[in-house]
């Protein structure tokens, strides 16, 4: 072992350590849909046995922003399954709970009437 | 005290116990990638960083070292390929009980997880050798609004390469479609350091890759882009960015390994710049492993407007009392938006595998995910899984 190769280690993870959890209660993150698509709706709904290009789940793609983007504007319980306690929109996602600030700041972004900031012009749909 | 401050002192601590612990002499013994004398994952995988089909000292190992008996080989021993050419196969059938707090109330499913075949040909002495693997992708949830909305969509191949790895030890290249060597390479997908770093299911990319095996070290490099939307479905994968990922790990004395990783990712929405470390430490008289992975994630939109700092992490011991019998517990972390303390994940895990005699397994995984601060403001999910495994 060589002490001198492991303490950097050491020290790097007491610090990693240390910033795990940590943060503040006011969220000042942008409400816009370049930062929510890959930040939130990418990561947690274009999995693979669900909306993602494999599974299409009740027929709703969001693997990409400009889909997503489609779903957002024209299904119905985009915004209502994130919050869901009825019957009629299952809370999604299924298997993973998603963050009060998360579902607050999608919430914002569609009260803002869902502007499109991704990159490119806005996409459309038939 | 919330979440976020006892995480900060139960990781804190763990770091300190096993920083500790890297500072004193451990007895050495063998875990799964230490086993036998095993010092690396391509001892029992042909994959150069593991994964995928059992070389025959896997099948060995599989059978003597981690099973309670039984014949390890291709079809128990009842016929040996000849030696260019390895077969397998993986068949897993799960069972759940997840409750997400939906008005339906708890989910219940029953269904085929996996159903995958392997082939591997080797070309004589060139060291050449290609890998396929293919098999049909299970869904946990049928999709009633397919017309064929069975458990099995569609076929897949997740992996496919070419690779040239002329000697157990020493420089290989690889092409074709895999996961990069990254991280711990958990069996289950759920985790937050294989879900939420790229590495999630059906997330393999086509890569070049490369590197180099030692005795007490490896290092692989890999460039990565993912399979272009025009391919079938069974070429296709979840994965959406293109860039290069660096895995290198460093073992002491057959009982300890620290992995130092980096990876980036591009496409035209996101970057992701990722950083992270992985430890392993076999304690022999206390039969404990302790794992642990610690990444950083920078995720930059491409227009321009702030991006988020992520942190995924995982760590827990694992008891191995008696061959055949492994039970671990973890603690998981990740958080959306470290500027947001109540975007944090935090799961708590305890795991049973039992392996009753070679070729088969059953995993007992309970799980129980809360998001917040841990103060009752936010969703949770509790997920208990059966899941039954038999490798040809």
């Amino acid at each position: 072992m060589n002490p001198r190769f492991l303490n950097p280690f050491a020290a790097l993870a007491l610090v990693v350590s240390a910033a795990v959890g940590c943060g503040g209660s006011v969220d000042n993150r942008p409400a816009k849909w370049s930062y929510i698509y890959p930040v939130i709706i990418q990561p947690n709904c274009a999995t693979a046995n669900c909306h993602s290009t494999l599974s299409q789940r009740k027929g709703v793609k969001l693997d990409t922003i400009e889909h997503a983007y489609n779903a957002a504007k024209t299904w119905g319980g985009f915004v209502p399954n994130l919050r869901s306690t009825s019957k009629v929109y299952p809370r999604m996602p299924p298997d993973a709970p998603m963050p009060d600030p998360d579902i607050a700041l999608i919430e914002s972004w569609s009260d803002a009437g869902k502007p499109w900031d991704g990159p490119g012009a806005e996409p459309s749909f038939p | 005290m919330n979440i976020s401050k006892r995480l900060i002192r139960f990781v804190g601590a763990a770091a300190l116990l096993v920083v500790s612990m890297w500072g004193g002499r451990a007895a050495a013994y063998p875990q799964f990638q230490f086993s036998s004398g095993t010092q690396r994952c391509a001892q029992c995988h042909y994959s150069p960083a593991g994964f995928g089909l059992l070389t025959s000292w896997g099948r060995d190992e599989a059978a003597d070292t981690i099973s309670r008996g039984g014949d390890g080989g291709f079809l128990h021993g009842a016929w040996t390929p000849p030696d260019w050419l390895a077969l397998g196969g993986d068949f897993r059938f799960a069972g759940i009980r997840n409750d997400s707090g939906d008005a339906k109330g708890a989910e219940l499913a029953v269904f085929p997880m996996q159903a995958e075949l392997y082939v591997r040909g080797g070309f004589g002495d060139t060291g050449l050798s290609v890998y396929v693997a293919g098999g049909y992708r299970g869904v946990t949830r049928r999709d009633e609004m397919k017309p064929a909305g069975g458990y099995f969509e569609s076929a897949m191949s997740r992996e496919h390469y070419l690779m040239w790895k002329p000697s157990a030890t020493g420089a290989y290249v690889r092409a074709g479609r895999f996961y990069a060597p990254y991280g711990l390479r958990m069996a289950e997908h759920v985790y937050y350091v294989r879900s939420r770093t790229g590495f999630d299911l059906y997330q393999e990319t086509y890569n070049l890759s490369g590197g180099y095996l030692a005795d007490d070290w490896e290092v692989h490099l890999t460039a990565f882009t993912p399979p272009p939307s025009s391919l079938p479905t069974a070429l296709r994968s979840t994965a959406t960015g293109s860039g290069g990922a660096a895995y290198f790990e460093k073992r002491f004395e057959s009982a300890r390994a620290l992995g130092l990783q980096a990876r980036y990712s591009k496409n035209s929405v996101h970057s992701l710049l990722q950083a992270g470390l992985v430890g392993k430490l076999w304690l022999e008289d206390a039969k404990l492993l302790f794992l642990g992975e610690l990444d950083f994630q920078k995720d930059s939109p491409a227009t321009g407007v702030p991006g988020s700092n992520q942190v995924i992490a995982y760590i827990g011991p694992t008891f191995i009392p008696i061959k055949g019998l492994m039970a671990s517990v973890a603690l998981e972390r990740y958080q959306t938006d470290l500027s947001v303390a109540a975007t944090a994940r935090t799961a708590v895990d305890v795991q049973i595998n039992v392996f009753p005699i070679a070729h088969c397994e059953a995993v007992l995984l309970g799980r129980y995910q809360m998001s917040g601060t841990g103060e009752a403001d936010g969703p949770t999910d509790g997920l208990l899984m059966l899941q039954l495994h038999y490798y040809l």
